[in-house]
């Protein structure tokens, strides 16, 4: 069951990730591709970039947790025997876990914030803008969640 | 301010990811001093939200692709068919390689992967130690990123409103005197040990060879004419060269257009990994700048002396110490923008600075106990920390004097950047 949960969210987070990623890539090339054959480039292709940019992380952010991407020094807990190696991760997946708790909390305020704002060029609520802050907490608390239970 | 640095070096210590120690330790600041939650990701946010740091992908999806489309091994051969003749040859073509290769990815780690992943096997395999392999292609990764272009130059951009296209320019003589002088200590070495040396390739070969690797090798003067002519924004100069690498890589070198989903996947779980830390520094460093902190210790540095050179020595003391044991991209985030306070009230040149505080963080790369470059050439030698740490030491020597030359000799880094912007 949990298996099959996080082979379907891996595989949603991926496809989410590589399509903002393909996004953003044409993003940038519409706007070379405007400064050199247009009069103008669009004045909105800036923030459209960053705006895939930031849902691109946030899809791939729980990925780097399945991939072990985020950098740690592991010099002195190799020194302890297994077993405390292992209490040490366990505390680390669940420590993780709650911090993500608390700012998946605290986003929610954040994009209350947001919806009341637009953005400059696109004209759209911020709220959107702000959502990959809501995404993230999420998705790196899945995934460690995935690690905790398929270690056990 | 106590709990902030204390919970933070438990911690890392301890084991947690750098990004959730950094993270974990502000969260705990903002509990104990009873600061709106708010902030958090207010901050994290901000991090995120900048557009220089669009380049990161794009770079690192270039370096992805020219791994995967073989680009890079025609660069190897290239290198090779330069300098493999000579007495210990093949460390010299790794030195060579990793010049090359830096020129497109920007990043030490994808460089001491992805050079590493073929010279050290190639080079164990000729008879070379493999201490010595792993060590070459760990320092020699080190160069990439002050060469142009460079990561931390864009971080460095982004955190200063410095011109990023100005510092790429000031790191190209730096990191050349760099690959030189390892250059000039592998030699040496390969002499003392008396490592061999292959054939010397004919001038026709070389000419084979380099028709082979044209296409390849053309993606370096796309970058950097690209953005020094002002003709591409750094981050549309990375996009353009994995365009273009992707498109040789697919009709010229075999790529498969199956292969490009897992690529961008890996790009983007490489860039993630990078911006989750750059997104909970930046809350950590905004915590260091609402506590006056940066004003405290700049207040502390210059009340030891005002002697620019003397401030230069304890800087470089202090970036190589930090080095040593914290990740480069969270201490640039942490600490640049307080000691650049510090060396441009002595009158150092910003630009200038700026390729002192990344040479410095770059040989904190390869020193231990930290050096993630170490880490990632040792695991792929198969040789322990220590054994790599005694052959890495007379590299780390002839690192410390070009830091020493280029920081008190400023011409080195501004050079380049006076001519280009007169």
């Amino acid at each position: 069951m949990l298996n099959n949960l996080q082979n379907y969210i891996t595989r949603l987070s991926k496809f989410l990730t590589t399509t903002f990623f393909i996004l953003l890539i044409s993003t940038v090339l519409l706007q070379v591709f405007s400064r050199f054959f247009l009069v103008q480039a669009p004045p909105w292709t800036e923030e459209l970039s960053r705006f895939f940019f930031i849902y691109s992380i946030s899809f791939s952010c729980g990925l780097c947790v399945l991939e072990n991407s985020y950098i740690s020094i592991n010099l002195i807990i190799k020194k302890f025997s297994n077993q405390n190696q292992f209490l040490i991760q366990k505390f680390i997946q669940y420590s993780v876990i709650i911090f993500m708790i608390l700012i998946q909390f605290q986003s929610i305020k954040f994009l209350q914030v947001g919806s009341l704002q637009t953005s400059p060029s696109l004209g759209i609520n911020m709220l959107w803008f702000y959502f990959p802050i809501f995404i993230i907490p999420l998705s790196i608390m899945c995934f460690y969640i995935f690690q905790l239970f398929r270690k056990i | 301010m106590l709990i902030l640095f204390t919970s933070f070096l438990i911690l890392l210590l301890i084991g947690f990811p750098i990004s959730f120690s950094l993270g974990i330790s502000s969260l705990l600041y903002l509990l104990a001093y009873d600061i709106p939650l708010v902030v958090f990701p207010q901050k994290l946010f901000a991090g995120l939200d900048v557009f220089v740091l669009l380049c990161i992908p794009g770079f690192i999806l270039a370096g992805n692709l020219m791994n995967k489309s073989g680009a890079t091994d025609k660069i190897i051969d290239f290198s090779n068919s330069l300098f493999g003749h000579i007495t210990g040859g093949l460390s010299l073509a790794n030195i060579g390689s990793s010049m090359v290769f830096s020129g497109i990815s920007g990043t030490a780690v994808a460089d001491s992967a992805s050079i590493g992943g073929v010279m050290i096997p190639a080079m164990k395999k000729e008879g070379y130690d493999a201490a010595f392999s792993s060590a070459i292609t760990s320092i020699s990764s080190t160069i990439g990123p002050i060469i142009p272009p460079s990561l931390p130059m864009i971080i460095v951009g982004t955190l200063t409103g410095m011109s990023v296209t100005k510092l790429f320019i000031a790191g190209a003589i730096p990191g050349l005197i760099l690959a030189i002088v390892l250059m000039c200590i592998s030699y040496f070495i390969s002499k003392k040990n008396n490592y061999p040396k292959g054939n010397k390739s004919s001038f026709k070969t070389i000419f084979l060879i380099f028709k082979k690797s044209i296409l390849s090798l053309f993606t370096i003067p796309l970058i950097l004419f690209g953005i020094l002519a002002g003709v591409f924004t750094p981050t549309e100069a990375s996009i353009i060269a994995s365009l273009y690498i992707f498109f040789i890589g697919i009709f010229f070198l075999g790529l498969k257009i199956k292969d490009l989903y897992k690529i961008l996947i890996q790009t983007m779980i490489s860039t993630s990994s990078i911006m989750i830390l750059v997104a909970f520094a930046n809350v950590f460093g905004w915590i260091l700048a609402s506590e006056q902190i940066p004003q405290q210790i700049a207040n502390f540095f210059l009340s030891i002396t005002g002697n620019k050179y003397i401030m230069l020595f304890l800087i470089n003391i202090l970036l190589l110490f930090v080095g040593t044991f914290m990740e480069t991209i969270a201490a640039l985030v942490i600490l640049f923008p307080i000691l650049l306070k510090v060396s441009v009230s002595v009158g150092v040149d910003p630009i200038h600075f700026a390729v002192i505080a990344v040479l410095n963080l770059m040989i904190g790369l390869s020193t231990p106990p930290v050096g993630i470059c170490l880490f990632v050439t040792s695991s792929i030698g198969k040789v322990s920390l220590e054994q790599i740490t005694k052959a890495i030491l007379p590299f780390l020597f002839g690192s410390l004097v070009v830091l020493f030359v280029v920081t008190y000799f400023p011409e080195i880094s501004l050079f380049l950047v006076n001519s280009f912007y007169k």
